[in-house]
């Protein structure tokens, strides 16, 4: 079911957004740290809110239009929910997270846009636990990612990012959403890049 | 050699207290706890039988543990005195049977018992209650509680919150599954010199098995288990203290564990106290001792099992 629902959104991310080919081709490295707002939910409780934050960096493959494989690192922590009038709660957890994702850049400063915008899906999968105990688990998600790109091209810069995640771990289910700075390492120049331009 | 403190966690600590101070404010508003909460309480002290050794400090963990809950809005719901030092097999699950048509949806039931453990040659565990007795001169297990004899009555309760909290030895056999692991070995005191390693290296070990119970999905109403033990370890009652060790530094956290400021001491935050005293007052002393007669050292490590949710206890 849920496997289903990724790669429906995943289609509709790379469908529905057409890739402009003149971003710039090569690998990137970036990092990144937002505050993040959890909901969850064990299907008995009310859904309650956590606060939260992640500190992650990631390495990705531009090509033309495309980010076509994104590897991305993150440690995160969420602290306990609010409390219920019944008196109940959900646990703090922190671990780290392996995400892997694809995505398109709809739009690219290279050609004039005041920004650039990727859109990326991917999964995560990670090892967490419950903080001062020794009970570990493992989680995995769904994660979509809308980041606002207000790098110089060619240089590196800053750029926001918008990460959301819907979480499966063990007796619960979480929807993570943040809204964070990330920095973009300069792109190494590469080979690729002669692909800009596109027939001048 | 015993593990060296990481000089910086005590900042990242405070750091991640402030964070998560602010957020809650933002996140949460005044609230009250409206729901009714009943406690069992019970301390076995004096035993009947005389190849059982009666203790010296569980009565008084049952009187201070009770005292704890009604201050802090639990309702006291065993039918039998819990002063006595006694308690019967057949005295907790009535009581557990009585509450099966008081409790509703909302209501949280949170059983402690303070006693004796036992394990047998086989690995199974029990609790002991003072009416005990032995057949063929051993322990008789129908006279005995077991995990599932307690979790399955416990089951029967018909609210979303049910807590088991156990001060005996061994008790860590009661923690029940949830999909999670505990990375601590059962028997901590052979690795209480830091040979143990890091909980989510642990993890790793065991990933995919994990991963797969990332996608199931566990009864919500799987009783919060919290236990003073590993299931292969000794659990302690001392003078110093005037209860056991465990349960002492658990009430403890009724004044001094709020970890987050809410006002408010969850199970969590008084698991994580009383473990963090334990370690730093019990076991820094007797870490070196070895029992020869259990084959464990006398060091030991509360377990706390792996819901998702919480309860709010003091």
């Amino acid at each position: 079911m849920y496997r289903r629902l990724l790669t429906a959104a995943l289609l509709a991310i790379l469908l529905v957004a057409p890739p402009y080919v003149g971003a710039q081709a090569g690998l990137h490295f970036d990092v990144s740290a937002a505050p993040l707002v959890v909901l969850s939910g064990d299907g008995l409780a009310p859904v309650l809110a956590h606060g939260g934050f992640s500190l992650a960096g990631g390495t990705e493959l531009r090509s033309g239009g495309w980010i076509p494989a994104r590897v991305q690192l993150e440690y995160y922590h969420v602290f306990p929910s609010a409390i219920s009038p019944a008196g109940d709660l959900y646990r703090s957890w922190a671990g780290w997270d392996l995400a892997l994702a694809a995505g398109a850049v709809l739009l690219s400063r290279e050609d004039g846009a005041p920004f650039g915008l990727d859109l990326l899906g991917g999964v995560s999968f990670g090892a967490a636990r419950y903080p001062g105990t020794t009970v570990a688990f493992a989680t995995f998600s769904g994660d979509l990612s809308l980041r606002a790109d207000f790098s110089i091209p060619g240089s590196g810069g800053w750029r926001a990012v918008l990460p959301l995640s819907y979480i499966l771990r063990p007796g619960a289910r979480s929807f993570s959403a943040g809204l964070g700075i990330g920095w973009l390492h300069p792109p190494r120049r590469g080979a690729a890049a002669a692909e800009r331009g596109g027939g001048g | 050699m015993r593990r060296p403190k990481k000089p910086g966690t005590r900042l990242s600590r405070l750091l991640l207290l402030a964070i998560h101070g602010s957020l809650f404010t933002l996140l949460s508003c005044s609230f009250e706890i409206t729901a009714t909460r009943y406690a069992l309480v019970y301390g076995a002290q004096n035993y009947d039988h005389p190849g059982i050794n009666d203790l010296t400090y569980t009565g008084s963990d049952a009187v201070d543990m009770a005292a704890s809950l009604e201050i802090t809005g639990w309702m006291l719901a065993m039918q039998a005195p819990y002063s006595a030092g006694t308690v019967a097999k057949q005295e907790v699950f009535d009581d557990i049977d009585a509450l099966v048509d008081s409790v509703d949806p909302d209501s949280s039931v949170v059983i402690y018992f303070s006693g004796h453990g036992v394990q047998f040659s086989d690995g199974s565990i029990y609790i002991i209650p003072t009416d005990a007795y032995y057949t063929s001169g051993t322990l008789d297990t129908n006279s005995l509680i077991s995990p599932a004899d307690l979790l399955q009555r416990m089951d029967a309760l018909p609210c979303r919150n049910r807590i088991l909290i156990l001060d005996t030895c061994y008790s860590g056999g009661f923690v029940t599954d949830t999909g999670t692991l505990d990375t601590a070995p059962q028997n901590y005191g052979v690795y209480d010199d830091g040979t143990g390693g890091s909980a989510l290296l642990a993890a790793l070990g065991s990933y995919s098995e994990l991963l797969s119970s990332a996608f199931q999905s566990y009864n919500p109403r799987t009783p919060i288990v919290v236990t003073a033990a590993g299931s292969e370890e000794l659990s302690y009652e001392s003078e110093t203290y005037g209860n056991g060790v465990f349960t002492y530094f658990f009430l403890e956290a009724a004044t001094m564990g709020d970890l987050d400021g809410n006002g408010f001491v969850t199970i969590q935050e008084a698991y994580r106290y009383a473990r963090e005293r334990i370690e730093k007052y019990w076991n820094f002393s007797n870490f070196v001792y070895y029992e020869a007669s259990s084959g464990t050292y006398a060091d030991y490590l509360p377990r706390i099992s792996g819901n998702a949710r919480d309860v709010v206890i003091f």
